[in-house]
């Protein structure tokens, strides 16, 4: 369940708006999450209140009746020699105000739409020790930025991940800025996994405080990833996410963890941990967990035994991330520790958050296990440190 | 020694305060204009670029399209197909204050979310803070300087009006737009960030950029962007760097400042006069006192160093105090330079000037340099002399009467010199060395033509009016060496005044004659503008389509201007419905119209005289037009008489400008009627038509006479120079004449010991300052017309490329003569007064 800090970053916007033009002086950086969430206006838009029916690949295309909308791609990959890189590209999609049809007839300008997009792109080379990191903004106007399910294709400016197939089994995935570029082909052969209640993910007590979920945790990948000038032929795995929602989050949920692991022996995990002001992990935390035949186990906060055991400081915003976690899921028999490939996996962005390749060791039933994946940590930078 | 000799230098102007003062002011009013004129024309032109800077931002190259400005979609392949990130939409446009119509804002859309590599002060917390994000989620949201904010009356989250194209727009404040540094927050006031989609609503530019800012690297991945970027442009849109494209903006202006600056000039050259009397009277009133130092045995360099220094104070008080008086001037020409600026070139905000550092080093120099100069030859002549003749004031004016015919000679020979340099030689430059040349030397022909009018009339004054007059008039010959200088300085400022007003007759003349040719339908319809002179909005659609369906109108011709870019500056293109009944309203420089006609209908333009004049083409020669279908060489057919802008206009039929351009708006329309229609009846009908759209429609009449009032307005500052130089001329009248006739004290005091009562000296002295302005005016009358034949056919041809008629107004010859008398007798009152009322006895005493 990547929430992801595009939750910040829309509810800065909507707060803006909703109070008022008094406060003349940048907002992002005094804001809790949950202080701006409280604020947004929902007034119009669609709500996730109850199980759906998923078609793909018709809802790897937006669905513009929610206020926000993610595709979210991470992967773990590596050269021919064995250097190990990460990979984070993510699309948001975000509505300031509902869809209302114009009636006046007046000619209207392509811009005015109440749409915009952000995206990330981060790129962690481990062997050299270098993280790098980008942020976009564009509205949905004119085609700048936009999504579509048929042929599927998601876009900002020329970043950019588009099915080349009609079932978009197979994804191509291409960025570019600065000093890296990712030009990689994702292929899938199972089907997505439904988060939550089959797909419908409640993220905090109340009708419609939930995101329509789903995930497909295992792509393979291969392509060319560059970096200053030097290109790498990698393979390697990829998780994608999708969510969309109007509402989720309560007013004391101040941050969350999410892992999204791939095992050696097959299996996907996927975990996220919301953390309540008093420090506590909210109920409403979960999981799903799909073995190598396909088989998903939706996990439940109960399930989850997640502990930090290391702590790395941000030289660049002086916040504490757990920078190592103990991960126990008794029901499947699984203890392991999750570690960073590099400490610092920080995005220097609007809003600051923690995102990274992370390694696993440990064991599963009394076998040695391994595995790699990426884990994202929010709320530690910003607001979550405010009391 | 030297220490006395000091305390002797410093009691003299001790003991004339009056002088002194007059000096000063004498140099500073001769520095003030001219610094004036200099500071407003540099402010105007640095808000100009200062505003071009900020909005343009930190884009090293800017894309510009065709009259209809760049289709947007150009945007999307830049993002999507090129993946150049650093690249900005902008659409602009003008609005007014509602309560102040003259305040001019500057409308600057802008998306928000690809502002930041671009213009940080205008989207300030990275794109989203202060206000940032409104813009994108609040319908007609802007942000503005809190000084605009002040000016409009707005407040933060109410809603605020606007005259946009002539219709009352609301906004609403959503944020302040705050910097520390003072030039920035200067930028930004009178400027209006919204979103490009209202910007482009409000302005009528729904689907069209004006330009896309970019920054493109310089290194090879730039190389390779702009090969990118090459291949993907449409033919109409061209890529320039913002630098290009002030500069081709501001050169609009530069014909303007050509002539301000010749204005200047010869206010300048009245300040020289005047600065050059000033300290020529202070060396010639004190030879008696010199005499005698010479005579106790100061040494000439001693002299010479005792004058320099004295008339250096004069010079540094004059001219500071000058500077001081040329900033506040500045403030003042400034509203008239921008308002000329905003009616015939381009919108300009500014409000306040600029000090820079040239204008200021011009006054400096000239203030010092000018009085040292004057300054130098009559302490030469003082220290040369020797003592014995010094001493007598005689030898003086007999030295300068026996230099007074070679000085006429030689000032004849420069006149000429003047001429030839102006008719020969087609550079600005040259005209204005030849009308420098044509100014000295008349001046220097002053003095001779003094003594030469003063013993023609001499018989009849004294037949006339008896012996004070006859004495009066040879008075004003044997003092040349005091009065000279003074005269010449009052015939140059009078003639100035008679060459600009010829000047201003004859451009009327000109103009009004070519409205009347030119303006010929009976109602005019166009959308409101912000430039006064030009039709930059575009109709709103529909309304030719409902003006031809209208009963009773014989038949309706479309006009489209816009600007047109080239390589230098832009070009005023108009497109039109040309019948034979529309070619009695050109008037051919060039071409037969038998031929011109045919070959513009077929493929061939017309051009106006100033661009044939300025880019040197003529009929027969082709024209290369950028169009939205490339580069087009079209022929051209002809070439008319135009006084509409000195940028020059090229011609074509609408329908093949419709082919070239992807721009179907109209700008605007001339409806005619048949022979016994009643206009102003077809005015309110139209009107009636329209009742909600913002449209101007005019009578021939009000056309006409609106266009004489643009032209009227753009030569208020022209006669605020005018009145300025005359004012220099009186205050240097005024300090010669009091000074010289103060200095006459002790003949005076002789006068009255031998029985000439008051009334008479009161009589005398006017007579003798009278006799001066006579002198002046009538050697300005043919001074004038020469100097007004060089700025009507020399200067006005070079720098606007016009031919206008020559206007001969007896009224402004009247004038003159009347204004250099008056000037001259009011000069003479306070001396006359003062020796009046001093007792003989008294005077005599005065040494």
């Amino acid at each position: 369940m990547p929430m992801k800090s595009f939750w910040i970053w829309l509810s800065c916007v909507w707060l803006c708006v909703a109070c008022g033009a008094q406060t003349a002086a940048p907002l992002q950086t005094q804001l809790t999450l949950a202080e701006s969430l409280n604020r947004t206006d929902m007034t119009g838009f669609l709500r996730a209140d109850k199980p759906r029916q998923f078609a793909f690949p018709a809802d790897h295309g937006p669905h513009d009746g929610y206020a926000v909308e993610w595709w979210y791609y991470t992967g773990n990959l590596r050269d021919v020699s064995g250097r190990e890189f990460g990979y984070q590209f993510t699309i948001f999609r975000s509505a300031f105000r509902p869809p209302t049809p114009d009636a006046s007839g007046a000619p209207q300008s392509a811009w005015r739409g109440a749409t915009a997009y952000m995206a990330h792109l981060a790129v962690t080379d481990v062997a050299g020790q270098q993280f790098f990191a980008y942020e976009r903004f564009d509205r949905a106007a004119l085609g700048i930025a936009g999504a579509q399910a048929a042929p599927f294709k998601v876009w900002l400016d020329d970043w950019h991940v588009a099915s080349t197939t009609p079932d978009a089994a197979h994804m191509q995935l291409r960025a570019a800025q600065g000093v890296v570029a990712l030009d990689l082909q994702l292929d899938n052969r199972m089907p997505p996994v439904l988060q939550g209640n089959a797909g419908l993910s409640q993220k905090s007590a109340g009708v419609g405080n939930a995101s329509y979920y789903y995930s497909v945790p295992r792509m393979a990948t291969i392509g060319t990833l560059t970096i200053a000038g030097q290109a790498y032929q990698v393979t390697g795995t990829s998780w994608m996410d999708r969510e969309w929602s109007t509402s989720a989050l309560a007013a004391d949920q101040v941050g969350w963890d999410w892992f999204a692991l791939h095992l050696d022996d097959g299996s996907d995990v996927m975990l996220y941990h919301l953390r309540r002001r008093d420090g506590s992990i909210d109920p409403y935390s979960g999981g799903s967990w799909r073995d190598a035949s396909g088989s998903v186990t939706t996990l439940t906060s109960a399930d989850i035994e997640l502990k930090p055991v290391g702590e790395w400081t941000s030289p660049h915003t002086g916040a504490k991330y757990p920078a190592t976690w103990q991960l126990r899921i008794a029901r499947m028999g699984l203890d392991v520790t999750v570690t960073p490939l590099l400490a610092d996996q920080e995005l220097p962005v609007t809003v600051r958050y923690w995102e990274g390749a992370v390694a696993v060791t440990g064991q599963r039933t009394n076998h040695a296990i391994k595995g790699n994946g990426y884990l994202e940590m929010t709320g530690y930078a910003d607001g979550g440190t405010r009391p | 020694m030297m220490r006395v000799l000091w305390l002797s230098t410093l009691r003299w102007p001790l003991r004339r305060p009056w002088q002194a003062l007059l000096a000063i002011v004498g140099v500073a009013m001769g520095v003030a204009v001219v610094i004036a004129i200099d500071i407003a024309n540099e402010s105007a032109r640095r808000a100009f670029l200062l505003s071009t800077a900020t909005v343009t931002g930190l884009a090293t190259d800017q894309l510009t399209g065709g009259p209809n400005g760049i289709p947007e979609d150009v945007f999307r392949r830049i993002r999507v197909d090129v993946g150049l990130r650093e690249s900005a939409p902008v659409v602009e446009g003008y609005a007014t204050s509602v309560t102040t119509p003259t305040h001019t804002l500057q409308i600057l859309g802008i998306d928000p979310l690809s502002e930041a590599p671009f213009r940080p002060e205008l989207t300030p917390g990275n794109g989203l803070g202060g206000g940032v994000a409104q813009l994108l989620t609040q319908p007609d949201a802007v942000l503005m300087s809190r000084g605009t904010a002040t000016a409009l009356g707005a407040t933060l989250g109410q809603p605020v009006y606007v005259t946009i194209a002539g219709a009352r727009q609301s906004m609403v404040l959503v944020g302040l737009l705050e910097t520390n540094d003072v030039a920035t927050q200067r930028a930004l006031d009178d400027l209006l960030i919204t979103d490009i989609s209202v910007a482009q609503r409000w302005l009528g530019k729904v689907g069209q950029l004006d330009r896309i800012d970019l920054i493109i690297p310089t290194d090879a991945s730039g190389t390779n962007v702009r090969t990118q970027l090459a291949a993907i442009l449409p033919p109409g849109v061209r890529m320039t760097t913002p630098s290009q494209r002030a500069q081709s903006t501001t050169e609009m202006t530069a014909s303007f400042e050509i002539n301000l600056n010749a204005l200047s000039l010869l206010a300048l050259v009245v300040g020289m006069f005047l600065i050059y009397n000033t300290m020529t009277f202070a060396v010639v009133q004190r030879r008696p006192l010199l005499g005698t130092l010479r005579c106790l045995g100061v040494s000439q360099g001693e002299i010479a160093r005792l004058m320099l220094v004295e008339g250096s104070v004069i010079a540094v008080l004059g001219t500071a105090l000058g500077i001081g008086l040329g900033i506040g001037l500045a403030q003042l020409l400034l509203g008239l330079v921008a308002r000329t600026i905003n009616d015939i070139y381009f919108v300009v905000t500014v409000n306040t000037i600029t000090l820079t550092f040239w204008p200021l080093l011009k006054g400096v120099v000239l203030g010092l340099l000018a009085s040292l100069v004057a300054l130098a030859i009559p302490t030469w002549e003082a220290a040369r002399t020797p003592p014995r003749t010094v001493l007598r004031r005689s030898s003086y004016e007999e030295q300068t009467r026996r230099l007074v015919p070679i000085l006429g000679w030689l000032g004849l020979v420069l006149m000429l010199f003047g001429g030839v340099v102006m008719w020969q030689i087609p550079y600005i430059l040259a005209s204005y060395v030849g009308l420098l040349a044509l100014t000295l030397g008349a001046a220097m022909v002053t003095p001779i033509a003094t003594v030469a009018v003063m013993a023609l009339i001499r018989p009849l004054a004294v037949r006339l009016f008896g012996l004070i007059a006859g004495m009066a008039v040879r008075d004003v010959v044997t003092s040349l060496s005091r009065t000279a200088v003074a005269v010449a300085a009052l015939m140059i400022a009078v003639a100035v005044t008679i060459a600009v007003g010829l000047m201003v007759a004859s451009f009327r003349l000109t103009v009004v004659d070519w409205l009347t040719t030119t303006i010929r339908a009976d109602v005019f319809v166009s959308a409101p503008a912000i430039t006064a002179n030009r039709l930059d909005t575009p109709l709103p659609a529909g309304v030719y389509e409902k003006i031809v369906a209208l009963p009773g109108i014989d038949r309706v011709r479309r006009y489209r201007s816009t600007m047109l870019p080239t390589d230098t500056t832009p070009v005023l293109q108009i497109a039109l419905d040309v019948t034979e009944a529309d070619h009695a309203a050109f008037l051919w420089a060039e071409g037969d119209p038998a031929q011109i006609w045919p070959a513009y209908n077929r493929d061939a333009i017309i051009i106006s005289e100033p661009l044939s004049l300025r880019h040197h083409l003529h009929v027969g020669d082709t024209f290369t037009m950028r169009t939205d279908r490339g580069d087009v060489a079209m022929p051209i057919a002809g070439v008319f008489y135009d006084y509409g802008t000195e940028l020059g206009v090229i011609m074509q039929p609408i329908e093949r400008y419709q082919h070239f351009f992807d721009d179907p708006h109209l700008s605007s329309l001339g409806v005619y009627l048949p022979a016994d229609a009643d206009s102003e009846a077809m005015v309110n009908t139209i009107r009636d038509q329209f009742p909600t759209t913002a449209l101007l429609v005019r009578s021939n009449r009000t056309l006409r006479e609106s266009s004489v009032a643009i032209l009227d307005r753009t030569f208020a500052i022209t006669n605020v120079l005018q009145l300025l130089a005359t004012i220099v001329a009186f205050v240097g009248i005024f300090a010669a004449l009091t000074a010289m006739q103060l200095e006459r004290v002790r003949e005076f005091g002789m006068l009255r010991a031998i029985g000439l009562d008051p009334r008479q000296l009161w009589q005398l002295v006017l007579s003798e300052t009278g006799l001066m302005g006579l002198v002046a005016g009538l050697v300005a009358l043919p001074v004038g017309t020469a100097m007004a034949w060089a700025l009507i056919f020399v200067i006005n041809r070079i720098s606007f490329g016009w031919t206008l008629q020559f206007a001969f107004e007896p009224h402004i010859y009247f004038n003159a003569l009347i204004t250099a008398i008056v000037a001259a007798l009011l000069a003479g009152i306070v001396p006359a007064w003062r020796i009046a009322r001093i007792a003989p006895a008294l005077a005599l005493r005065e040494e």
